[in-house]
């Protein structure tokens, strides 16, 4: 990871000419920006086994529609729905061969609590309480990557795509094929695992 | 009353402000009350800030393979 400096590439129609003059700055900026994110989305719906070339798919497809797409969406929105449906599509077709954690809809035994519904334990007060005082700490950064990075699927790619990229709940439950009321509770699931693992290195009592 | 574990529970939907206008009042009433409760959901906000700004600060490092790639993309938008 290295410090970010605004690239021309953040102006997508910037960004559109450049790929269709075959810069091939342009690309790496394109796969960079948006090949993980698009392999969390495909892991979210198809599992680990197949993202990688679901993603490989997705890219060489939306390449060849490049020169049609003059930016009728946004450029991510497009990538996300393309990744998606590629994804469902080959989860259709390997049904057999696939075995998903299924289990994230159970579960309501919550430890932090105790039998009146209280907090067992007192929640302290963080030193580094803001965002920008946690995200200045390197190891706290490294902590949240590696709790980012250990999410379940699903629930990785509902927090990418709603805190991370900004997509809209309805477009979500499009994208991943789940109802709203389920992508609420992975969306809060991920957050509060992210919260749990700063809370476990600014209070280790 | 909400309990804490209900407060933990919807703290996301208050956060993006998706509950009723009762919901949300029976929300801030407790917090008002119960300071486990108004860290937490101070702490959620913070969490999910710090991601996102770790996320805008820091740019990915691209790897061989992804290289790779976008040169791969970048000969297959060519021949079009």
């Amino acid at each position: 990871m290295k410090k970010n400096a605004a690239s021309p590439f953040e102006d997508e129609p910037v960004l559109l000419k450049a790929l269709l003059e075959g810069n091939g700055a342009a690309f790496e900026w394109l796969v960079g920006r948006y090949h993980n994110r698009m392999i969390v989305i495909a892991r979210g719906i198809i599992g680990d086994a197949f993202a990688e070339e679901v993603v490989q798919d997705a890219w060489l497809s939306t390449m060849r529609a490049l020169p049609e797409f003059a930016g009728r969406s946004s450029l991510s929105t497009w990538l996300m729905q393309i990744t998606a449906n590629g994804a469902k599509s080959r989860l259709r077709r390997e049904k057999r061969n696939i075995s998903l954690d299924e289990g994230w809809q159970l579960e309501d035994d919550d430890s932090r609590f105790d039998g009146r519904q209280h907090w067992r334990q007192d929640i302290s007060q963080w030193e580094l309480a803001t965002p920008e005082a946690i995200a200045e700490n390197a190891e706290l950064s490294a902590i949240i990557e590696q709790a980012y990075a250990q999410l379940p699927p699903m629930q990785q790619a509902v927090l990418e795509l709603y805190d991370l990229q900004q997509t809209p709940m309805p477009e979500i439950c499009n994208i991943l094929d789940i109802s709203a009321s389920n992508a609420r509770v992975l969306l809060h699931r991920a957050r509060s695992a992210i919260q749990q693992q700063i809370a476990n290195y600014q209070d280790p009592t | 009353m909400l309990s804490c574990k209900q407060i933990a529970q919807q703290a996301s939907e208050h956060i993006d402000q998706q509950l009723n206008w009762q919901q949300r009042l029976a929300f801030r009433f407790h917090l008002f009350i119960c300071r486990n409760c108004r860290r937490y959901i101070n702490q959620l906000r913070s969490s999910i800030g710090s991601l996102k700004l770790l996320r805008t600060r820091e740019e990915p490092v691209l790897t061989d393979q992804q290289k790779q790639l976008a040169e791969q993309l970048r000969q297959q938008a060519r021949k079009r």
